[in-house]
């Protein structure tokens, strides 16, 4: 489960919106021969509808959800172990209810895990107990390595699901103060951005400015010299971080 | 998302700001994610207060949902 500390409080929906993955058991209600389960997995990976159930937080009405992959493990009987990859807001619950009907037979959820939210795995995940040791070292010796080492920064998060800009320090006061990202303001940015995309603002050290919106594709940024490149939607940085160039000296 | 850049500058960092894994103490934890192996019974709040207690943190700390396997 990713916590979120202060400033970092404003990515949550960004990682609300990542992909997610799960291990998890089916349980089948009747006999399936292996041919039929394994079509019946093929048959709900890519795009399949899907009705929020009755217990859930959003409007229930039918919508699609992107199945990236369901991995067969391995099966005792009615119990299936199963890897699955999917888009945010996929039911898995549902999904695997859903998989019950299509074979005729009916199936359940027994067991589930999550192992990955973006680009955080369960294999590089901490425990309280970890956590409490560095902060404790930090404390009684002064040694912050295994506090730095436990705790990420949300940077290394917002790189790994969005593509970039990169600005000058010169822009960095004024779309901290939520101005827009104007063409020669802009160092370097990724490739393959396509309009309306959303991107992540960072310094040149890497710090993460503000969450926005591109207007421009990578390929019409490569000749933009003037105009709104950018909006930035949710500032995470401080404000007050980098000089703001248009006060006069104080 | 770790991609090739396209630079339309060269240019350098100056003074101002901080390398993220460079920050101070107080502005690391205050830019910080942790991923947590959620131990199972306490509810997701009562883990994020047992976090604000253990860091001695006075500041929010959110947590980014978890399974809902009513």
């Amino acid at each position: 489960m990713p916590i979120l500390l202060e400033r970092a409080t404003r990515i949550a929906k960004l990682l609300t919106k990542a992909g997610k993955e799960y291990v998890g058991v089916l349980y089948l209600h009747g006999e399936v021969p292996d041919e039929a389960l394994h079509s019946a997995l093929e048959e709900f990976t890519g795009l399949i509808f899907q009705r929020p159930p009755i217990k859930s937080t959003v409007k229930r009405r039918l919508r699609t959800r992107r199945v990236h992959e369901i991995e067969f493990i391995e099966r005792c009987g009615r119990y299936v172990l199963l890897r699955i990859s999917v888009e945010a807001g996929t039911y898995i619950r549902k999904l695997f209810h859903d998989i019950g009907e299509f074979l005729g037979c009916g199936a359940s959820m027994r067991e589930l895990r999550r192992i990955r939210a973006g680009p955080l795995t369960e294999t590089s995940s901490i425990t309280l107990q970890e956590l409490e040791r560095a902060f404790i070292m930090w404390e009684n010796t002064g040694n912050e390595a295994y506090l730095r080492e436990k705790i990420i920064p949300l940077e290394h998060v917002v790189a790994q699901l969005l593509p970039k800009l990169i600005v000058k320090d010169t822009a960095v006061a004024a779309i901290a103060h939520g101005a827009s990202v104007k063409a020669p303001g802009i160092c370097a940015f990724s490739k393959n951005m396509k309009r309306n995309d959303s991107i992540g603002i960072f310094t040149l050290k890497g710090e993460l400015i503000a969450l926005g919106r591109v207007l421009v594709s990578s390929e019409e940024l490569i000749e933009l010299e003037r105009g709104v490149v950018a909006e930035p939607t949710r500032v995470i940085m401080d404000r007050n971080l980098y000089p703001a160039l248009w006060k006069k000296d104080e | 998302m770790e991609e090739e850049l396209i630079v339309k500058r060269d240019c350098e960092p100056g003074p101002h700001g901080f390398y993220p894994d460079n920050r101070p103490l107080n502005l690391y934890l205050n830019h910080g994610v942790i991923n947590l192996d959620k131990p199972r019974g306490p509810t997701s709040y009562a883990v994020t207060q047992k976090i604000r207690r253990i860091l001695k943190f006075s500041g929010k700390v959110g947590h980014s949902g978890t399974l809902v396997t009513s």
